[in-house]
């Protein structure tokens, strides 16, 4: 083992490009994950359900910002406000492409949401499809080691196509062991393998441990509980005595 | 056309040879009669526009940006050009006011005016719906709708609609009449073609501009009804300005709009 300054400073310099390359990497791959471009579908279907009389204004509400709808009651004969008819992720960039300011009608915002779709198709196309090909590529012409950020990544692709949620992964420890792992692999030798199914394994569980958390029934009340929605939905609420 | 000559016979024995009919007896004056404040009917204004393409072969590009703009309703805006005509319409009426018109029914009568072309209207934009509703309100929007599918004749439309409150819609309308950016360069480009004032502009002006198209609507009896707290004209104008007075720093009495509508009369 070497602890000589050198390698130290040559892990510093190593350690931030493993983080920055790997974190960007899966952040794009997610951008195209098919459960992306499913949400994208399901609001481009939920607006279409409105009637065109209906209009959209966002609104800026804790815990979560989301739209609110005004549109016509035939049996009050009103106008009704209800939010939140749809949420947006915030980690994506067609967030930026969703106006915020004023009244839309629907047709403003079924053209927002048929143009976020394409968006989303070719990130699906561009960043998932072609991040996998990319890593297949390398691991049959470069290295088999690449197999271990192809098992990565698809483990993570799995979790948020099955929880559709965007965690921030990046926290301290992870990042002193990747650190870590970094110093080990600079020792070369069977260090570069060990250090490299290691972290891969480490990440693996990480992932397994955050799939197992999303779908706990704990996870989910938590959820339901701060966005009033299923069976915590306060609406449900109405007319009971408790 | 143009070749066809008439000899007219004048009773001081001048002649004049040309396309005009002289009739009766010649003083030697010639008076200039302005016409009349009417609009061109669409019929006309498509022949005008061919007939001068068709003398102007080159730089068609603007003639041809006219011509297809009046073809085609379907253009940008249309919903609210529609709008602002029939608010025009109403205020820039022909002949003189009624001497006691009834205060509850003027913003009634001036939502009706300024609906009731896109009831009639043979062909709309696509979304004109949603146009609509962000022009007023859904629910207004939906009545409109309804009247166009039922081909619901004027008096039931202004029925339907004077058993609702329409508030909200109102004053959207007027918020939007007051924004340039939005229908207050059309408002004050029609209103000066029916030959009104020009309206009073601004983004927070939605309320001047009610006070405007309510003297102009209603005249002195308006005046003399918001001056009554109790009178139901004033509830119902008064819930439309206190809306507009989204200003915290312009809060609104009805006093004030009274006084508004005094100072508009006598200006």
């Amino acid at each position: 083992m070497d602890f000589s300054l050198d390698l130290l400073l040559a892990t510093g310099k190593l350690a931030p490009k493993v983080i920055s390359i790997g974190s960007f990497g899966i952040y794009l791959t997610t951008l195209g994950n098919p459960r992306s471009l499913r949400e994208s579908r399901v609001t481009l279907d939920g607006l279409k359900s409105w009637p065109p009389t209906a209009l959209f204004r966002w609104r800026r509400q804790k815990p979560r910002d989301g739209y609110e709808v005004t549109a016509y009651n035939r049996k009050t004969d009103e106008d009704d406000t209800l939010f939140p008819v749809f949420h947006l992720a915030k980690y994506c960039p067609t967030y930026l492409m969703w106006p915020k300011n004023g009244q839309r009608t629907r047709n403003a915002m079924l053209r927002t949401a048929r143009i976020t779709l394409a968006v989303k198709v070719f990130f699906f196309f561009a960043f998932f499809l072609g991040s996998f090909a990319a890593l297949a590529w390398l691991t049959f012409t470069q290295n088999w080691r690449w197999t271990v950020a192809l098992v990565v990544l698809t483990v993570h692709q799995l979790v948020f196509l099955h929880s559709n949620t965007y965690f921030k992964w990046l926290r301290w420890p992870r990042l002193l062991l990747i650190c870590a792992a970094t110093w080990l692999y600079l020792q070369g030798g069977w260090y570069e393998t060990a250090a490299i199914c290691g972290l891969g394994a480490v990440l693996t569980l990480m992932i397994l441990n955050v799939w197992q958390m999303t779908t706990s029934s704990r996870f989910r009340y938590q959820r339901m509980r701060e966005h009033g929605y299923g069976v915590l939905d306060p609406k449900h609420e109405r007319g009971k005595p408790w | 056309m143009n070749d066809e000559r008439v000899r007219n016979e004048i009773a001081d024995n001048a002649v004049i040879v040309g396309p005009v009919v002289q009739a009766g007896t010649f003083s030697g004056e010639i008076h200039h009669h302005a016409a009349p404040r009417q609009p061109l009917d669409l019929l006309t204004l498509r022949l005008w526009v061919e007939r001068l393409a068709a003398g102007h072969q080159k730089d068609r590009k603007p003639l041809d940006q006219v011509r297809a703009a009046v073809a085609d309703p379907a253009t940008a805006d249309a919903v609210r050009r529609l709008v602002i005509a029939g608010v025009v319409a109403y205020l820039a009426r022909p002949g003189a006011p009624p001497d006691k018109p009834v205060p509850e029914e003027i913003l009634t009568d001036l939502v009706v005016f300024a609906l009731w072309p896109l009831v009639t209207a043979g062909k709309l934009p696509r979304n004109w719906e949603g146009e609509l509703a962000q022009l007023t309100s859904p629910r207004l929007a939906v009545l409109v709708q309804r009247a166009r599918a039922q081909r619901m004749p004027a008096e039931e439309f202004t029925r339907t609609l004077a058993g609702k409150s329409f508030t909200p819609a109102i004053t959207a309308l007027f918020d939007d009449l007051a924004d340039p950016r939005r229908g207050g360069a059309l408002l004050t480009a029609l209103a000066l073609a029916g030959g009104l004032k020009a309206p009073p502009t601004g983004r927070r002006a939605g309320r001047k501009v009610a006070v405007w198209a309510l003297v102009i609507a209603g005249g002195v009896t308006l005046a003399h009804a918001l001056r009554q707290h109790d009178s139901r004209a004033a509830r119902l104008v008064g819930e439309v300005l206190v809306d507009l007075a989204t200003d915290a720093h312009d809060p609104l009495d009805l006093t004030d709009a009274a006084l508004d509508l005094v100072d508009w009369l006598f200006s």
